[in-house]
């Protein structure tokens, strides 16, 4: 009993601080995921948003940056995706404090979240992203649309 | 060759393996080690010999990563190689290095890190990266797998970088990296390395990565040159290199590369690389793509002379749901000195077909011809973590 409690009261409050992303930061989520399609199955497979929390990919997202040459604002869009996912899976073992907020610079505008999708079901299709990572993309911006962010 | 203080360093690291990970979940994350990652990779390798009395031995390697990031702007990554090999224990210092990340498009690295010659030795080479238990034949420092007489090492060497990236429209990237490092040294000719009749024997395992693992036939001595022996160089010139390169979106990255060092104490003998790579990744595709040339110069007793040798290597991977087969032609060209053949040419083909367990776990299975030698079975399990 006291579990479901808790879990219900933790759904309240991830669902609660989704809400609070403003539609700036759901631009940069979807920023996130194509780069991230596009950059991290670049020399290996794509590694899991769920396999680390979000202060771990902060640090990683360090390492690939400098691994992979990325600019400073790409890295932030695709921690901002990876902890994205992380927060709607219920992976969090953090708030999604870290989030960019508009400040990042990111201002354009990806408005076809369904186009992200179809790319990266063909990635997945091609074995670079697994079946479950775009269960969870999915899932994300279906959350999005509902939350009209 | 086991030297005690690496199994001492060995104990000391397995300790802080196991240690860091409790001591970090133990902390809040807001904690003094919260901004501690450990991570890497390791494999288990059976390798056979598919000749009459079958010889065949296990390798194992793991490659411990630790990430530490001070701020937003500093990391500090570090990578330790332990290998295991018959009785074979070796160790080694992958990269330490700390990298400036403070600006957009540019980032500075100090320290010891993968030279960016190349794509193969700086990305591809971890072993659940690699998509063969071995590596191509331009390349010769294992990790786990098996490394055969070559053309470099994987390059890691102490200095600085500099990394930039300026994004072209919404797919396409020039990506140029710069590099200043103490560059390479004469070294004692090692005679453990040269022992005959294991299939590891060519194996560039530990400190020693050198660019020529064997004396040649004829009746030139060949120097041997190293790569990141020691943090003290053995003259005042420093090896200068750069790599520049074109990436378009996920599918497409070409990459020109080159390096100039003096190696010699006296510093007038030159040794030069050049390199181009080119990854293409196409649906299910996935082709890869390196030929290099390494010229050495050498003093002889009747003047001077280059040896200038090239090698290269395709490799084509097909995605079918888990599973990967994967194909690998690799080519050392002869190197001539005087008109003479010092290093003979040297052709392999390796055939394999991977079973993807998760993004970051393959089981690989593999058969290697060596056209010119030995042929091999292998049976990889690597794994990043
Ligand atoms: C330029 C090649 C390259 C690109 C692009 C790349 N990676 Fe990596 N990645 C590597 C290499 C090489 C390693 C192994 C590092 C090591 O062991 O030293 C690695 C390791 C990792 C690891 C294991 C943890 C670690 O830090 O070692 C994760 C997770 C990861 N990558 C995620 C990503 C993500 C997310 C992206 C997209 C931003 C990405 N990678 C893009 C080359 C790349």
């Amino acid at each position: 009993m006291k579990n479901y409690l808790i879990i219900a009261l933790v759904a309240l409050l991830s669902g609660l601080l989704v809400e609070q992303t403003s539609a700036q930061d759901s631009n940069i989520v979807a920023e996130g995921a194509r780069l991230w399609a596009n950059n991290c199955t670049r020399c290996h497979n794509a590694r899991s948003p769920l396999e680390r929390n979000d202060r771990e990919w902060l640090t990683i997202m360090n390492h690939m940056r400098a691994r992979a040459n990325l600019t400073k604002t790409e890295a932030a869009a695709i921690t901002a995706y990876l902890q994205m996912v992380n927060l709607q899976e219920g992976n969090n073992s953090t708030t999604s404090e870290s989030v960019p907020d508009s400040s990042t610079g990111l201002k354009k505008s990806i408005s076809i979240k369904s186009d992200l999708v179809s790319e990266q079901k063909l990635l997945q299709a091609n074995g670079r992203i697994s079946v479950d990572d775009l269960e969870s993309l999915k899932r994300l911006f279906s959350h999005m649309r509902t939350r009209r962010l | 060759m086991i030297k005690e203080s690496n199994s001492r360093i060995a104990a000391v690291f397995i300790a802080a393996l196991l240690g860091v990970p409790s001591l970090a979940s133990a902390q809040s994350l807001n904690g003094p080690l919260s901004n501690v990652v450990l991570s890497g990779y390791g494999s288990a390798t059976f390798i056979a010999v598919p000749d009459s009395d079958f010889r065949n031995d296990f390798t194992a390697s793991v490659s411990p990563v630790i990430l530490y990031s001070m701020g937003d702007d500093l990391l500090f990554e570090t990578e330790l190689e332990f290998g295991l090999s018959g009785e074979l224990t070796t160790t080694s210092l992958e990269y330490a290095q700390i990298d400036y990340l403070g600006f957009e498009r540019l980032q500075f690295v100090a320290g010891k890190f993968l030279l960016p010659f190349g794509t193969f030795s700086e990305r591809l080479h971890p072993t659940w990266i690699n998509k063969l238990p071995t590596m191509p034949l331009v390349y010769g420092h294992a990790h786990g797998g098996v490394a055969e007489e070559s053309l470099l090492p994987i390059l890691s060497d102490a200095g600085l970088m500099a990394r930039y990236k300026a994004p072209v429209g919404e797919k396409w990237a020039v990506d140029i990296t710069g590099w200043i490092s103490q560059g390479p040294q004469l070294q004692e000719h090692d005679e453990e390395a040269e022992s005959e009749g294991d299939p590891h024997a060519h194996k560039g395992g530990g400190s020693s990565r050198q660019i020529s693992a064997s004396l040649s036939e004829a009746e030139i001595e060949i120097p041997l040159v190293g790569f990141g022996i020691g943090f003290s160089d053995n003259n005042s010139n420093k090896m200068l290199g750069a790599r520049i390169g074109l990436v378009h979106g996920p599918s497409f990255e070409i990459y020109f590369s080159a390096f100039h060092a003096m190696y010699d104490p006296g510093e007038y003998l030159d040794l030069t690389g050049f390199n181009i790579s080119i990854d293409y990744r196409k649906a299910r595709f996935d082709v890869r793509a390196e030929v290099t040339v390494l010229n050495q110069e050498l003093e002889l007793e009747d003047g001077f002379d280059t040896l200038s040798r090239t090698g290269y290597y395709i490799q084509v991977a097909r995605r079918y749901g888990a599973f990967e087969p994967v194909v690998r032609w690799s080519h050392l060209l002869e190197g001539k000195v005087k008109g003479d053949v010092i290093r003979a040419e040297r052709q392999q083909i390796a055939v394999g077909l991977n079973y993807w367990i998760e993004p970051s776990v393959p089981v690989k299975l593999a058969y290697q011809v060596g056209l010119d030698g030995e042929n091999l079975i292998l049976l990889q399990w690597a794994f990043g973590f």
